[in-house]
C-alpha cells in the first residue's frame, strides 16, 4: 500500500472555477516529489486538500490508510503543510513557543513538548534562535521556523508550498539543506516549486500540473520533457549525467 | 507588521513587561476604581505613581504623540464641560485628569502585556466558574486582539497603494471611502482565511492553553507596594 493515495480528486470553487480535474497519484514512503506547474494551475488547492483544509468535490485522499476527508485532524498528524506565506503560519511569541504550538494542540504533556522542541531545534539548526522573537528573524530563518513547527509534529509526509519564494541565495540554501536532511531522516517530501534548477537533483519524482490536470508524473528526467508545455522553465541540455547539478547545495 | 499600533503589545525588556499579567490587571482594576473616588489632593498624589509606571514601562510616548493629542483633546473637552457645568476649574481639571489617567493606565497595560498573557490571565480568572467557558473566552480574546495589527496593516497597505497610484483624496470623497471599505473588507477576508487555515493546519484546539503564567516574588512586592500606596492615597483623600 502506498503511503499517500490521491484517488481521482477534483475541485470546483463555488463560482464554478475548476481548480483540479481527476488527479490521481500514489506516493511511497521516503520519496522526494516535486510538483510544478504555472501560476493558477492548482498546486495550492491540491496541497490544501491533502491537509484536509478544503474538501475535494470528488475523489478521496488516504494517508497511511487514514481518510483525510473523514478524519482531517488525524490525517494532519501524518501530513504537515508549510504555507507559502510564512508570516501567517507563525503564531508563537518566541521560536520555542512556536515550535511547541502544534505539539500542545495535540495534547502532548509539557515534558514531552520540551524534549520534542529541543530535538527539533537541533535538527533544524535553530538552537541559537530558541528564545528569539519570530518577527526579528530573517526571511530564511522564518521559513525554516515554519518548517520546524511542522516537522516537530513528526508527520510522515511534509508538504511545502513554494518554500523558496522571496528568499535570497543563503536563504534558499538553508531551506534546501533542511529539506534534504528531513528527507534523509525518513520524511516523505512533497515540494511545490517553479525553480527546478534549485532542487531537481534531490527529487526522486517530478509531477507537472497544468489547468488542474496531471500532465506528467515520473522520474525527473522523463517528466522534464513536458515542462515547456506546462509553462515551467526547464534547464537546457539536461541529461542523466548532469541532472545532479540541478541544486543550489554545494557538496 | 505594524510598528506602532496604540493599545497593542510591544515587546521590550522592562520590569513592567516581566510582571505577571494578573498583578498588572488587578492593580489597574483597583486604581481605576479608586481614581473615580479621589478628590483633587488624592488625584495629585496619584500622578507620581502613574509617571513612575510610564517610566518603568519605558513607554515610547513620542511614537504615540498623534493618538495622545487625540486623548488630550478629549480631556480638554471634558474639562470645558465640567467647568461650564460646575463653575469650579479645580474639579474640572481633576475630572479631565482622571479620564486621562485611566487611558494612560490602559495604554501601559496593553503595551506591556501580550495577547497570549492576557488570555491566560482571563482564563485563570474565569476558570473557577467554568473551564470550557474560560478557555473559549480566552481563545476568542487572543484571536481577536492578535487580529488588530492585521487590520491596521491592511488599511495602511491599501492607503499607500492608492497614494502611489496618485489617487486624489479630495475628489469624490464618499465614493473613495466606499471603495476603500470594500477593498479592505476583501483583503481582511483573505487574511482571515489564510490565518484560519494556518491555525487549523497546526491542529489548533481552542480548549488548549499555550504557555503559562508564573507568579514571582516581584509580583508580590509590586502588588503590596501598589496596594499600600493606593490605600494611603484613598485615606488622605477621604480625611478632610
Ligand atoms: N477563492 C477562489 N475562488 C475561485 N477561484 C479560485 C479561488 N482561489 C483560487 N482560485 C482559482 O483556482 C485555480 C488554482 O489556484 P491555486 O492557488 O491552486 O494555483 P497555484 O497553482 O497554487 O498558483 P500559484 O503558482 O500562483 O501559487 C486558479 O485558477 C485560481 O484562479
Ligand atoms: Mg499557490
Amino acid at each position: 500500500m502506498s503511503q499517500l493515495e490521491i484517488l481521482g480528486i477534483s475541485y470546483r470553487f463555488p463560482d464554478g472555477t475548476t481548480a483540479l480535474r481527476d488527479v490521481t497519484m500514489r506516493i511511497s514512503e521516503g520519496e522526494f516529489v516535486i510538483i510544478s506547474g504555472k501560476n493558477g494551475s492548482g498546486k495550492t488547492v491540491l496541497l490544501r486538500i491533502l491537509n484536509g483544509l478544503i474538501k475535494p468535490t470528488a475523489g478521496t485522499v488516504n494517508i497511511n490508510g487514514i481518510s483525510v476527508v473523514e478524519n482531517p485532524f488525524e490525517a494532519r498528524r501524518e501530513l504537515g503543510l508549510v504555507f507559502q506565506q510564512s508570516d501567517s503560519q507563525i503564531v508563537g511569541q518566541t521560536v520555542t513557543d512556536d515550535i511547541a504550538f502544534g505539539l500542545e494542540n495535540i495534547g502532548m504533556n509539557s515534558d514531552e513538548v520540551k524534549i520534542r522542541v529541543r530535538q527539533t531545534l537541533e535538527r533544524t539548526g535553530l538552537e541559537d534562535h530558541a528564545s528569539q522573537r519570530p518577527r526579528t528573524l530573517s526571511g530564511g530563518e522564518k521559513r525554516r521556523l515554519t518548517i520546524a513547527g511542522v516537522a516537530a509534529m513528526s508527520p510522515s509526509i511534509i508538504a511545502l508550498d513554494e518554500p523558496f519564494s522571496n528568499l535570497d541565495y543563503p536563504g534558499v540554501v538553508q531551506v534546501l539543506e533542511q529539506l534534504v536532511n528531513l528527507n534523509e531522516q525518513g520524511h516523505t517530501i512533497l515540494l511545490v516549486t517553479h525553480d527546478l534548477d534549485k532542487v531537481l537533483a534531490h527529487a526522486t519524482r517530478l509531477v507537472l500540473i497544468d489547468k488542474g490536470s496531471v500532465i506528467a508524473d515520473g522520474n525527473p528526467l522523463d517528466a522534464l520533457n513536458y515542462a515547456g508545455q506546462c509553462g515551467v522553465r526547464s534547464p537546457k541540455g539536461i541529461t542523466s549525467d548532469n541532472i545532479g547539478e540541478l541544486t543550489w547545495l554545494k557538496d | 507588521m505594524a510598528e506602532r499600533l496604540i493599545f497593542h503589545y510591544h515587546d521590550r525588556k522592562t520590569i513592567a513587561h516581566s510582571l505577571d499579567p494578573r498583578s498588572k490587571m488587578f492593580t489597574l482594576f483597583v486604581l481605576t476604581l479608586s481614581l473615580l473616588n479621589l478628590n483633587t489632593t488624592g488625584f495629585l498624589l496619584m500622578l507620581p505613581y502613574l509617571a513612575l509606571a510610564l517610566i518603568t514601562a519605558r513607554m515610547p510616548v513620542r511614537a504615540y504623540r498623534k493618538e495622545i493629542i487625540f486623548f488630550v483633546g478629549f480631556s480638554v473637552m471634558i474639562f470645558l464641560m465640567r467647568w461650564w457645568g460646575s463653575g469650579n476649574p479645580i474639579t474640572a481639571i481633576t475630572a479631565a485628569g482622571r479620564f486621562f489617567s485611566v487611558v494612560v493606565m490602559g495604554l501601559i497595560l496593553s503595551d506591556t502585556t501580550s495577547p497570549n498573557e492576557m488570555s491566560l490571565a482571563i482564563y485563570w480568572i474565569l476558570k473557577p466558574f467554568s473551564k470550557e467557558f474560560a478557555s473559549n473566552t480566552a481563545a476568542k480574546l487572543n484571536l481577536t486582539v492578535s487580529f488588530f495589527p492585521v487590520i491596521f496593516d491592511a488599511s495602511k497597505e491599501i492607503q499607500e497603494a492608492r497614494r502611489s497610484r496618485h489617487e486624489d483624496a479630495r475628489r469624490q470623497p464618499l465614493r473613495r471611502l466606499v471603495s476603500i471599505g470594500r477593498q479592505l473588507f476583501d483583503l481582511l477576508l483573505d487574511r482571515a482565511e489564510e490565518i484560519s487555515y494556518a491555525l487549523e493546519s497546526r491542529c489548533f484546539t481552542p480548549s488548549i492553553m499555550h504557555g503559562r503564567l508564573d507568579w514571582r516574588f516581584r509580583d508580590t512586592v509590586y502588588l503590596l507596594i501598589s496596594t499600600i500606596y493606593i490605600i494611603f492615597v484613598l485615606f488622605v483623600s477621604i480625611t478632610p
